[in-house]
């Protein structure tokens, strides 16, 4: 395995334990659990 | 149905298996809905679990100059979901998971004329990637301070099917907000569905931002495709079956591959191989005369009395 990915193999799993420590899932939730008028192209 | 077909088919009705609608209304607003799914599905459909990582990572870039704490603990988390996917599957998601993949490949079977695009066409996807996803809604914020998300408002053709289109159907009252920009998004909705008939994968090709950052794992990510020439008969077998129109081998582990496995499966020599970036593989591979290998001479060899008989 060349160094790039083991990199962003530990990049990958620090962000995504930073996230979830950090709430940063919240922010996922409170977007995709509301109706987005956005996305269906109503406002 | 081809074995792959069969799982997008799973994957997108389990992606889109959300029924209390029927009883409460709305949409799904469970646990489910804090993890990004890997493949474009727009979160705002009744039926859909998952959030969709484009539409968050425009969020992302909305939300950056009105709340920057919040956006930046939101753009942690979709991150590492993304790098995760990225390196773990890589386009596998493009051609074994995204349910929009699976529609425009069945669309592609009804027996129409195909044609041929440019492949300078598939730079679109890259200007709606810089523009629409990440800087419109970055520059542009709104009486509230928060941006846009502008791929998704004025482009995303799976909002519009999946969102747009059942939630009116749904929910009368938002008939109201009907305008010139929903019938802009079910114009290009009715290109995208009618071209996909007469060209493969039309949206992955040429505008699909998600597709544009999965291919960059294709060289890193856990499973990378290898050509070995010694095997090779140069028939063009895996060029026939790509569906991305790619030159093979040269573009095997380009960014437009979406790992459909065509190629592989097509190769009546094996000389295409699917091969882990673990170093279990990589010490198998260092073995003088692996079995695979032994395998493979004896077909090669098989061929050659063949095509002499």
């Amino acid at each position: 395995m060349k160094i790039l990915p083991k990199v962003l193999w530990w990049l990958a799993g620090i962000l995504l334990l930073a996230g979830v420590l950090s709430g940063g899932f919240r922010f996922v939730f409170s977007r995709a659990a509301n109706l987005c008028l956005s996305c269906m192209g109503l406002q | 149905m081809k074995k792959r077909n069969f799982i997008q088919f799973l994957v997108a009705v389990w992606a889109n298996s959300y029924f209390g609608f029927l009883i409460r209304g709305g949409i799904y607003t469970g646990k489910l809905k804090n993890l990004c799914f890997p493949g474009l599905n727009c979160y705002s459909c009744p039926l859909a679990l998952m959030a969709c990582p484009l539409g968050i990572l425009q969020h992302v870039m909305a939300t950056l100059r009105a709340l920057p704490v919040v956006a930046v603990k939101g753009a942690l988390y979709l991150l590492g979901s993304l790098l995760f996917y990225g390196l773990l599957l890589g386009r596998f998601v493009c051609g074994w998971i995204c349910p929009f993949g699976f529609l425009q490949e069945m669309l592609y079977r009804i027996p129409l004329p195909k044609i041929g695009l440019p492949r300078r066409a598939r730079l679109l996807k890259w200007g709606l990637f810089l523009g629409l996803v990440l800087a419109l809604p970055f520059i542009f914020k709104g009486e509230t301070g928060y941006g846009e998300v502008w791929f998704c408002r004025t482009f995303c053709p799976a909002g519009t099917l999946e969102a747009g289109l059942p939630n009116l159907v749904l929910e009368p009252q938002l008939r109201s907000l009907i305008g010139l920009l929903f019938y802009w998004k079910v114009l290009l909705l009715a290109g995208i569905l009618l071209g996909s008939i007469l060209y493969l994968r039309l949206f992955c090709k040429l505008f699909c931002p998600l597709g544009l950052i999965y291919g960059f794992f294709n060289r890193l990510g856990l499973f990378r495709l290898r050509w070995q020439e010694k095997n090779c008969i140069f028939c063009g077998l895996c060029e026939k079956m790509c569906p991305m129109e790619l030159e093979i081998p040269k573009e095997l582990n380009s960014l437009e591959c979406i790992r459909c496995l065509n190629c592989l499966n097509a190769c009546p020599t094996k000389s295409i191989e699917l091969k882990g970036s673990f170093r279990l593989e990589t010490r198998l591979d260092r073995l003088p005369f692996s079995v695979a290998e032994r395998r493979h001479a004896t077909r090669r060899e098989s061929l050659r009395r063949n095509s002499s008989g």
